[in-house]
């Protein structure tokens, strides 16, 4: 049987799914023997579970106004240099 | 095949050519590579509308600092404006993004003074016996623990932790485990293997795991 730390060293793989199945069988035996292990292994997953909500989705309004002002900027300087740039006559070659 | 919103990496398919009338959030982040590249104003309109929210929660997550995430931010939509047109193609336009809010993060985290110091890792990882027995010696876990992050009580404290693991480990887990991005993802973004993604993970998941079981043994003095 895999010991203890072997078990640990394996526990992300584990829950990322990245174990083969004779990988996955053993650790599987392992948890049902031990239950320090599996409190741990379930304690991991709640401190996960917990950094997920973590997550945040309120960008300040004020940013969310800079940005687009920023992008209107930008776009219609690039617009402008474009179209001046288009404009300016081309330098004739001396003919040698 | 194409690349989806959330980009997964996949290889995509030439773009279509789309007209003034196809609406940008019809399209996918490969088929609006072309109209940024044209300076389309609807098409970054709808970059920002994709991407505005995930870079600043990253850039936050990083940072841990509301003005350093605006500013990383707006250094970021600049960045993709200025290098837009020497985009390839060869990762994902989201991996692209992610890569450059994660550099611009890390340059604002090396011009910070040394006031914000890291812990050592390896003072909160697992140790084991001769025998591979782990041995510990606070008990194990604690049902307060479960019910403490159940309730979201330590949403602070989980945040104070994450920022004092090292910038290395941080990074990994903030796109990992708090953003969701998948471990290619993250590997691509940042320039690693995926194993190296999975090995910095998983220490800093058993580091935040025992710093929580400290901090209830500990008395909230961790």
């Amino acid at each position: 049987m895999q010991s203890c730390r072997e078990v640990i060293d394996l526990l992300t793989e584990y829950l990322e799914g990245g174990l083969a199945a004779e990988g996955r069988r053993a650790f599987d035996a392992h948890m049902a023997l031990c239950p320090a292990c599996l409190e741990f292994l379930e304690s991991v997953r709640k401190t996960r579970a917990a950094v997920s909500e973590l997550r945040s989705s309120d960008l300040p309004a004020e940013m969310h106004r800079n940005l687009r002002d920023f992008l209107k900027r930008n776009l219609r300087a690039k617009a402008k240099n474009g179209r001046a740039a288009r404009r300016a006559p081309r330098k004739r070659s001396r003919p040698s | 095949m194409e690349t989806d919103a959330m980009g997964t990496g996949r290889t995509a398919e030439l773009p279509l050519p789309v007209g003034r009338s196809v609406p940008r959030s019809a399209l996918s982040d490969a088929q609006l590579v072309p109209l940024l590249k044209a300076a389309d104003e609807a098409a970054y309109e709808e970059l920002l509308r994709r991407y505005e929210t995930k870079i600043f929660s990253l850039a936050r997550g990083l940072t841990r600092n509301d003005t350093d995430a605006q500013d990383v931010l707006q250094e970021a939509c600049l960045s993709v404006f200025k290098h837009i047109k020497s985009f390839k193609g060869q990762s994902s336009l989201s991996t692209w993004i992610y890569r450059i809010t994660a550099n611009a993060a890390l340059m604002r985290l090396r011009g910070r003074k040394k006031d914000e110091r890291s812990v050592p890792i390896d003072d909160y990882l697992p140790q084991f016996d001769d025998t591979g027995h782990r041995v510990a010696a606070l008990p194990d876990w604690h049902p307060a623990v479960d019910e403490m992050l159940l309730n979201k009580e330590l949403g602070g404290l989980l945040r104070r932790w994450i920022s004092e693991l090292e910038p290395d480990y941080r990074l990994v887990f903030v796109m990992r485990d708090q953003e969701g991005l998948s471990n290619e993802e993250v590997a691509a973004a940042l320039n690693l293997s995926v194993p190296a993604v999975k090995s910095r993970l998983h220490r800093a998941r058993l580091y935040l795991r025992e710093r929580a079981k400290r901090y209830v043994y500990g008395g909230g003095g961790d």
